[in-house]
């Protein structure tokens, strides 16, 4: 039986929708985790998207859907980031003790930049996400995060530098696909 | 592997083997955006104590609060700004409320574009909309013209009057009349239908225009009103302005949901009392018309009186042709 003060669940009617939702759903979520590196958290952000989605399901390119759920998702992980209760970052790891020697804490390289790569700023971590998932522009990712070309440069630039100080290899360094900003002569 | 490869690995790896709590995602959106629906919901009632309270503290400091309209009462405001779709509906009532004769009272209110089935629960004067219809609904006195049985003179009054209108031309599809307040928060967010600012001819009865209420009588006797346009031609002044600032000139179009209440179609009738529905505002007083059914029945109507001054020719109005006047 359905708690008081519940509000009414309204089904959602569009047959098609229902199928794009049943079909991505799974997809988005794990897109949301690299974007927000918090499962639970990509859970919401998903859903939230979708719900976005179905409100303007028919204006959609039918082609352009998935792409148009993950823009949502981008912008509003962008935005998250200055909600105060993001200042608390639930984490599996506790903090490194006092006490132990060298020798009793063995950590990989591989861990080492996982760990980095989740305690970067939530922004950081989107611009590297449609940067290097996405692989888009510096153009087209602040396109997406409605913030300027700059921004995109400073906040990645800080992403990598985060993670070449946890042991990312940088002899080899490309960047992805590169804006008409970045295009060499 | 490059530095871009590596993170997008690292990347990668963070959504890898991240499965969904929700068992049934589809259950899930929809209770979120029931969730969100909600919110909304208890905004908007925070926002009507507001009002009320606004309303309260107006009233203890002594100054006057007019009171609620009749639809206010039933049918809560959606706030939108005025575009020029609510100017077109605006017209469209007010051309049908005063070509009848009639007067509004309160605010009018419209819903829409609404698809086709859920215009049809309101009335089956909708029923044949194929297309999104706009739903005007007003309160006030509004007489059926087109209503059964009524040679004698006597002319039912209802205070309701729906209004169909089809969302790509802007045509009445239909017209209901009753004495019931149908609550359109039951389909979605009506809108208040509000005079525009300034801009419009207002839509008054010249002096030397015929009543819009008469008996007309057949010229075989019965007329069979059908399905299909019909077409009414009068002799009169060339070109009348109406209230949306387009000349009529020469002969007037209209279908037979113009006639009365969609239900006329079909139907025949010995004599009728009522009005064309919002084409008949420009009738002169003493203008002979002849009304062409798609059927082929023809109706001579008269207008009956003698127009007591030459009707000059600034009907014709600012926005008319000059050449057709």
């Amino acid at each position: 039986m359905e708690e008081a003060g519940e509000p009414v669940i309204m089904p959602l009617d569009d047959d098609e929708f229902s199928a794009f939702v049943r079909l991505r759903y799974a997809a988005l979520v794990r897109y949301g985790a690299s974007l927000l590196g918090d499962p639970a958290g990509a859970e919401d952000l998903v859903q939230l998207s979708l719900v976005k989605l179905n409100r303007a399901f028919d204006r959609v390119d039918p082609e352009r859907r998935e792409a148009y759920t993950r823009r949502v998702m981008a912008r509003a992980g962008w935005r998250q980031a200055r909600r105060r209760w993001n200042g608390e970052v639930p984490t599996a790891h506790v903090p490194e003790r006092a006490g132990l020697g060298d020798g009793e804490v063995v950590v990989d390289d591989r861990d080492a930049l996982r760990r980095a790569l989740a305690g970067l700023p939530l922004r950081q971590r989107v611009v590297l996400t449609l940067r290097y998932l996405d692989e888009l522009s510096e153009a087209e990712t602040a396109d997406v995060l409605g913030c300027s070309v700059g921004t995109v440069k400073s906040r990645a630039a800080r992403g990598i530098e985060a993670l070449r100080r946890s042991g990312l290899a940088s002899e080899h360094e490309v960047t992805p696909r590169i804006g008409q900003q970045g295009v060499e002569p | 592997m490059t530095e871009a490869e590596q993170i997008r690995q690292l990347l990668l790896e963070a959504g890898d083997g991240v499965v969904p709590r929700a068992t049934d995602p589809v259950e899930a959106v929809a209770r979120r955006r029931s969730r969100r629906k909600a919110s909304r919901v208890v905004a908007l009632s925070a926002a009507a104590v507001l009002v009320a309270a606004t309303a309260v503290a107006i009233a203890v400091s002594g100054h006057s609060i007019g009171a609620k309209t009749p639809a206010a009462t039933t049918t809560s405001v959606a706030q939108r700004k005025v575009s020029a779709v609510d100017t077109k509906l605006w017209v469209i009532s007010e051309q049908s409320v005063l070509g009848r004769g009639n007067r509004a009272t309160g605010t009018r209110w419209a819903l829409g574009p609404l698809p086709v089935n859920k215009a049809q629960q309101i009335s089956d004067s909708g029923g044949s909309a194929t297309n999104p219809v706009y739903v005007i609904e007003m309160r006030g006195s509004f007489l059926c013209g087109g209503c059964s049985g009524h040679g004698t003179g006597s002319v039912p009054t209802y205070h309701v009057l729906t209004l169909y209108v089809l969302a790509s031309n802007f045509t009445i599809l239909g017209v209901g009349l009753d004495n019931t307040w149908y609550d359109l928060n039951r389909l979605g967010k009506p809108f208040p239908l509000v005079e525009p600012p300034g801009g419009l001819t207002p839509l008054e009865r010249h002096p030397n225009m015929a009543p819009f209420v008469g008996t007309w009588r057949s010229a075989s006797g019965i007329l069979k009103v059908t399905l299909g346009t019909n077409r009414l031609n009068y002799g009169g002044p060339t070109c009348l302005e109406f209230a949306s600032g387009t000349p009529q000139c020469q002969s007037i179009t209209f279908t037979t949901r113009g006639v009365g209440i969609g239900a006329d179609a079909g139907r025949s009738y010995r004599s009728l009392v009522g009005v064309i529905a919002s084409d008949t505002v420009g009738l002169a007083v003493g203008s002979q018309i002849t009304l062409t059914t798609a059927s082929g029945d023809e109706l001579i109507v008269s207008t009956g009186g003698k127009p007591s001054v030459p009707i000059p020719n600034p009907w014709c109005g600012p926005s008319a042709r000059k050449a057709a006047c």
